[in-house]
């Protein structure tokens, strides 16, 4: 069992950074906190924020593309209101002008691998700075290394892949 | 694939899940006799082996809820779909 005081704490940090980069946490605040109960249940498991949705491998390398904010939020949030699990919802969802309804799996049976591109990686300057691209949000920066934390949508340095031409013209 | 216990309808849910508890409440509403597996709490082997069978029959990667009837399923709480394959 996971302590009501650490649900509760998470639970507002969460909803503070989601609020502030644009995102809503689902307004059903009992249905959110047993979300993040779920996600400190496996915070305990695993030592990282699988989704409470989907069965982790634990192996984290197998699990980057689940761990929440997972790779597939945006998408599912644009396409159906709510991401997966339904943690995060859209502004339509929040204010009741669309019905929360379950969200398909979208996650390929195998996940993408965090790849160079075959298209070659991106510099701003050819030679200088490569450039990084969020997986979960989009967020693009041109530095030497991914930063440690995503400034847009707190996803970890590991959540970052090098940003190429393949991914320019897809 | 055998199902627990001789019943008749089995539940293969996460319990860190919000759509797998609600489907378990709507199953209770619904007075539906079912066994519950949590997958999350099963040990490493008799994980895979479930997934590997789970895997098999729904033609990709398990998702949960999936609720199993004989050789019917519904993936995901779909109330519609779960209502037709249960005759409520």
């Amino acid at each position: 069992m996971i302590d009501e005081k650490r649900i509760q704490e998470t639970y507002e940090r969460l909803k503070m950074e989601a609020e502030a980069s644009g995102y809503n946490l689902n307004p059903n605040e009992g249905f959110t906190k047993s979300l993040v109960e779920g996600l400190l249940t496996n915070e305990d498991r695993y030592g990282y924020w699988s989704c409470p949705c989907r069965l982790a491998d634990g192996e984290k390398n197998l699990d980057l593309d689940i761990i929440c904010p997972c790779d597939y939020r945006d998408a599912d949030l644009d396409e159906y209101g709510a991401c997966y699990c339904a943690l995060y919802v859209s502004d339509e969802v929040r204010d009741g002008k669309r019905e929360l309804q379950p969200v398909p799996e979208r996650r390929p049976d195998v996940p993408a691998q965090h790849a160079a591109p075959a298209g070659g990686t991106v510099t701003l300057a050819a030679g200088s700075l490569p450039v990084w691209r969020c997986r979960v949000c989009g967020y693009l920066c041109a530095r030497e290394n991914p930063p440690g934390v995503c400034p847009i949508c707190k996803a970890k340095k590991d959540r970052f892949e090098p940003f190429g031409l393949g991914h320019a013209t897809a | 694939m055998s199902e627990a216990n001789g019943r008749d309808v089995v539940l293969y849910a996460l319990s860190t899940c919000g759509w797998c508890r609600m489907t378990r409440s709507w199953l209770d509403e619904n007075h539906v006799q079912y066994e519950c597996i949590y997958v999350d709490h099963l040990d490493k082997d008799e994980r895979e082996t479930l997934m590997g069978e789970l895997t098999n029959r729904l033609g990709r990667r398990p998702a949960f809820p999936t609720v199993v009837r004989g050789p019917k399923f519904v993936v995901g709480f779909n109330k519609d779909q779960l209502k037709e394959m249960l005759g409520l």
